[in-house]
């Protein structure tokens, strides 16, 4: 887990820093072989792990059902907005947050009294149940196996104008603004009190109990927070891509952020956009290349077991280690034992 | 450092402000002119790209694999004028497509509606494709003629059975080959009640999800009017269970003599392996209103003899339609196999497409949308085909198939001998019925 | 109300099912019951298991060799896997565990794909296996019942390797004290590796005997992953009666559902899974402790 800071010269040259990756970052990606809408869906999902890392990173929660509550925003907003249910954009990112949140209350308060295995198993069952909702019973809302397509794209209406952002840079602007905003809420929240008992909690649950905090507690709020997260970027990526489908509800879906978040390096906060860009662009990129198209997923599957393997803290995590290092060698590394 | 933090605040998010702001500044200058989508700047070169989004991984890579082949030879036969396209009366004689080469990528979708949806905004953005085609499940199809509609660049549908695809999800920008889950149904059932008789019990199998039960309530209805009675639907859900026998168990211990199979893909390959141990197809006649592409493949000779259903294409229709034969030729020239019905979707698709092109002599959507919209015929690999404008689903033939035993099998992919080609028109779903309001041209 | 006979079919299918349910959770329970450790490649070892057998079986017609194919190749697998990876983590956190074996899982089914391509192949049931036995005007599939005997042989021959020989003792020993069984001069690695390899044999054996009913795909392990859970958490983990408990349960939730609410049979395990897992997470017969 590495330490954030939400006051002070650090916090601003964080938020800094990622302001001007967030600008440059669509006029870069057609330098590189991307482009982008690729670009986009990164957002989205390093949004999705911003939830993911703070229950996973920096409480030690593995959940392997985050899709549910991804898949509920994504269907809450695709319904509203395409039946006009909501005067805008933001209404209906808003209900499908809420939405999200309350099946994280849901599902969390039920399976957080275990833990480790036990826990995970819980989170997959629960994320069966969502994946069968959608399908069946309540597929006159969620679109079934079709998914909801015509999903309008995302508009602020002013009253004497509205603010249209349908173009491709357009969207990217409007997520990259909830990105941006989510992101520094997040560094708040874990620079906070309730983020220091989160790390006690990630390091030893029972001495943090012990301590007296009400851990099942400081677990449900985690986790109702990721959800509203995992919502929120569902939301965006039907406003994005103009269609939800049932994959937003798959275990596919769940173990691919969980992917993500490890690639780029769990308790960083950025370390699941890291990982986000690392598999879509090459993902991307890997199958221009003829002979590798079938295969794919198989490289990024091995590249995935060897950075698990050999380089557990992913490569954000890495980096920041690296850094460190360089600047105070001994207290780098019993920071680094610590976390 | 006395960086106020206010207004750091406040100055990002004004940069981010002035990037919106851009973002919807430029398009607007740029529609002043007649561009639609990737046209004419997709036209403008040498050559032109076509994108096409298969399912590589996943649980249709086997049919994304058929696919891709079919599009590739397409493709092929477009730029060379060699097979199937060479004998297109409009194409004859000609490279190309208005003298444009054709260029192309494949891109997996991993049967995943929003990866296919990320590949084919590449495809658009990227490699200003011009056109773009693929999908097997129903979610990806649906998702693609979403992009097509929303970015108005062409997509011409690969495989995709259900009803909502030109129903409540019908877009301008897609267009529909494969006979939907309707069609299959009001084919298949006076065949069966000719073959069968007209006083059977029929009992179902199907998957809880649209398709499944739009095709069984389809069968239901059609089979009724025939004088059968169909018994309640055994309803499976969907995701499947993979082990079917809780289902089996109601099915063999019914007074059924017909057992119609909905399920469909890997589905229905364990489904119809079990019924086969539970003895249920000794005891009663199998139906299987669409058969997937490799379903005999999966379950072998034996267990598909008698067995009646519907394929959207089938290697000996050559014997019905010259340009079948071509189509068959050319495939096993340069893949050493027979096509697939995905792989005749793929090649039936490009080519109406590129009949469309060179007729209108224009690459632009609106007309070529038009032009299919007209409902001119062409004559391709089941006949004369078209296109119906209130919806884009095709008017084409239903062949009906009956599972020949092994010993009568001519080569390893030889399952079925043709029972009956059910002419479209006669098939089609009643417009009122379908819930397609289709979107504007631009 | 259903008639009498189709419940006492559905209850006869429930301990079939079951009974494929069991075996193919064993393979898990060993691994997670004996060494804590967490096995998400399951499904994929299930998946090799069963492409080698319907390889064999292809190739001799003998199903019976086709079984030993499964069993041989997924104990090498689990060599291999357990030698290059699996060691390095088992005293690393259950997270790290379920992480690496869950890209084990998607390299091992990639590498089926490369080979055998996404189509389903033709796997039918040995020719000892077809066939329909009429028990009291219940028809159901030979094949089924012979499962429930191989099932039976099958447990029964782990209880009496793990519990009844030298080998097993060791194992049992080195997995409550490592370090003792070091210092006494055994080697615990090797324990260590026969477990694993013996967890990943089971699997394979469970693919080969499920095979002939499902579709042979690369993906066909998917759900068997998930289904294995369910079968250990309601029976108890470290327990293999209730492996067995676990499977006959889940086999009877789906069958007797599937007779009033066909299309919630499938949820209703999962239910059940949840329910247990927040009632008494340890499972029917589970040890509390482990895990």
């Amino acid at each position: 887990m590495i330490a954030v800071r939400s006051r002070g010269s650090r916090a601003l040259v964080a938020l800094g820093l990622m302001a001007v990756f967030l600008v440059a970052f669509p006029f870069v990606m057609p330098l590189i072989g991307g482009d982008v809408s690729l670009a986009t869906r990164v957002l989205v999902l390093g949004l999705f792990g911003l939830g993911v890392d703070l229950i996973f990173g920096f409480t030690g929660l593995l959940s392997f059902g985050q899709a549910a509550f991804f898949g509920t925003g994504a269907v809450v907003t695709a319904y509203l907005l395409r039946e006009h249910l909501v005067p805008n954009t933001l209404v209906g990112l808003a209900l499908g947050t809420v939405a999200a949140a309350i099946a994280g209350i849901v599902v969390g308060s039920q399976s957080l009294r275990q833990v480790g295995v036990y826990f995970a198993m819980l989170t997959i069952a629960f994320s069966q149940l969502f994946f069968f909702l959608e399908n069946a019973p309540l597929k006159a809302f969620t679109g079934g196996e079709s998914g909801l397509p015509n999903v309008p794209r995302a508009a602020i209406p002013l009253g004497f104008t509205t603010l249209d952002f349908s173009s491709a840079l357009g969207t990217y602007a409007f997520i990259a603004i909830f990105f941006f905003l989510s992101y520094m809420l997040m560094r708040r929240i874990i620079a906070s009190p309730y983020g220091a008992v989160l790390g006690a909690i990630l390091e030893n649950p029972e001495r943090a109990a012990a301590v007296g905090h009400d851990v099942l507690r400081y677990k449900l709020i985690a986790f109702t927070i990721a959800a509203a997260y995992a919502g929120l970027a569902g939301g965006l990526l039907g406003v994005f891509q103009g269609f939800v489908g049932p994959d937003a509800f798959s275990i596919d879906q769940s173990g691919q952020i969980i992917v993500m978040t490890v690639i780029g390096g769990a308790g960083t906060l950025v370390g699941p956009l890291v990982g986000a860009f690392i598999w879509l662009f090459l993902q991307s990129s890997l199958q221009s290349v003829d002979a590798l198209a079938g295969v794919w997923k198989l490289i990024l599957g091995i590249v995935f077991v060897l950075l698990i393997t050999g380089f557990r803290r992913g490569v954000v995590g890495g980096i920041i280690t690296f850094l460190r290092r360089r600047k105070k060698p001994l207290e780098a590394d019993i920071a680094t034992d610590a976390a | 450092m006395s960086l106020n933090r206010q207004s750091f605040l406040a100055s990002s998010l004004g940069a981010a402000g002035a990037l919106a702001t851009g973002g919807i500044g430029l398009p607007l200058a740029a529609e002043a002119q007649a561009t639609i989508g990737n046209f004419p700047a997709g036209a403008q070169g040498s050559s032109i790209f076509v994108g096409l989004c298969c399912p590589l991984t996943g649980s249709y890579s086997a049919d994304g694999e058929d696919q891709r082949k079919g599009y590739e030879l397409a493709i092929e036969d477009l730029n060379n004028n060699t097979g199937v396209m060479a004998k297109i009366p409009s194409l004859r004689g000609k490279k190309g497509l208005l003298g444009k080469h054709i260029t192309y990528k494949v891109a997996d979708t991993e049967t995943n509606a929003n990866t296919a949806t990320q590949r084919a905004n590449e495809f658009i953005a990227k490699n200003k494709a011009i056109m773009f085609a693929g999908g097997v499940s129903t979610a990806e199809t649906i998702a693609m003629q979403g992009v097509g509609q929303q970015q108005k660049v062409l997509f011409m549908d690969g495989a995709s059975g259900s009803n909502d695809t030109t129903g409540k999800d019908c877009q301008r920008y897609g267009f529909r080959s494969q006979c939907d889950a309707y069609m299959v149904a009001k084919a298949m059932a006076p065949i069966l009640a000719g073959k069968l008789g007209k006083n059977r019990r029929a009992i179902m199998l199907v998957p809880n999800y649209s398709y499944g039960l739009t095709l069984a309530s389809s069968m239901r209805e059609f089979c009724q009017k025939e004088g059968w009675t169909v018994l309640p639907d055994v309803v499976a859900p969907f995701p499947s269970p993979g082990d079917f026998s809780s289902y089996l168990t109601n099915i063999a211990n019914s007074n059924a003599d017909t057992f119609i199979n909905i399920e469909f893909g890997n589905d229905g390959i364990a489904s119809t392996k079990q019924a086969a141990q539970f003895g249920i197809l000794k005891k009663m006649q199998l139906v299987v209103p669409n058969i997937s592409t490799y379903l005999a493949d999966g379950v072998g000779a034996d267990i598909m003899n008698g067995v009646y259903g519907t394929l959207e294409w089938y290697w000996r229709l050559q014997d019905h339609f010259p340009l079948s034969k071509d189509f068959i030729a050319a495939f096993d020239r340069k893949y050493s196999t027979r096509p697939r019905w995905t792989a005749h979707i793929s090649y039936a698709q490009l080519a109406i497409w590129a009949d469309a092109v060179t007729r209108t002599n224009s690459f632009n959507p609106v007309d070529i949308i038009k032009y299919l919209e007209a409902g001119h015929p062409i004559e391709l690999m089941l006949g004369k085909v078209h296109y119906r404008a209130e919806d884009h689903q095709q008017v084409r033939p239903v062949p009906v198939v009956l599972g020949k035993p092994k010993s009568k099998m001519q080569a390893g992919d030889d399952f079925f001998d043709i029972v009956a080609i059910v002419p479209g028109e006669s098939v089609m779903q009643p417009l009122d019925t379908t819930n397609c309001k289709l979107p504007g041209y631009t | 109300m259903p008639d009498f006979q189709l419940i006492a079919a559905q209850l006869l299918n429930g301990v079939a099912l079951g009974s494929i349910l069991a075996l193919v959770a064993l393979g898990l329970t060993i691994i997670f019951g004996l060494l804590g450790f967490v096995n998400f490649a399951h499904g994929a070892l299930f998946t090799i298991g069963a492409y080698a057998g319907w390889l064999t079986y292809t190739k001799t017609g003998s199903f019976v060799a086709g079984i030993g194919a499964a069993l041989v190749s997924c104990f090498i697998v689990g060599i291999v896997i357990e030698r290059i990876l699996i060691r390095l983590y088992y005293h690393r956190p259950k997270e790290d565990q379920i992480l690496v074996t869950f890209g084990l899982s998607i390299v091992l089914v990639e590498i089926m794909r490369a080979i055998f391509t996404g189509k389903s192949q033709l796997l039918s049931t040995p020719s000892w296996g077809s066939g329909v036995v009429n028990l009291a005007g219940i028809f159901y599939p030979q094949y089924r019942l012979e499962v429930i005997a191989i099932v039976g042989v099958t447990l029964v021959v782990i209880y009496f390797l793990i519990y009844k020989t030298r080998i097993g003792l060791v194992v049992r020993a080195g997995i409550d004290d490592a370090l003792i069984v070091n210092i006494l001069g055994i080697d615990v690695k090797r324990t260590f590796l026969l477990v694993f390899a013996l967890g990943a044999a089971l699997a394979g054996l469970s693919g080969i005997i499920d095979g002939p009913l499902l579709a042979v795909n690369p993906d066909m392990g998917t759900d068997v992953l998930i289904q294995s859970f369910v079968v250990i958490v309601i029976g108890g983990v470290g327990s293999f009666g209730g492996a067995v408990l676990g499977g006959l349960i889940a086999g009877e939730i789906i069958s007797i559902a599937t007779v009033f609410v066909p299309d919630y049979a499938q949820v209703l395990l999962y239910v059940a899974m949840a329910a247990v897992l927040i009632l008494r997470p340890q499972g029917l017969l589970g040890v509390e402790g482990r895990a």
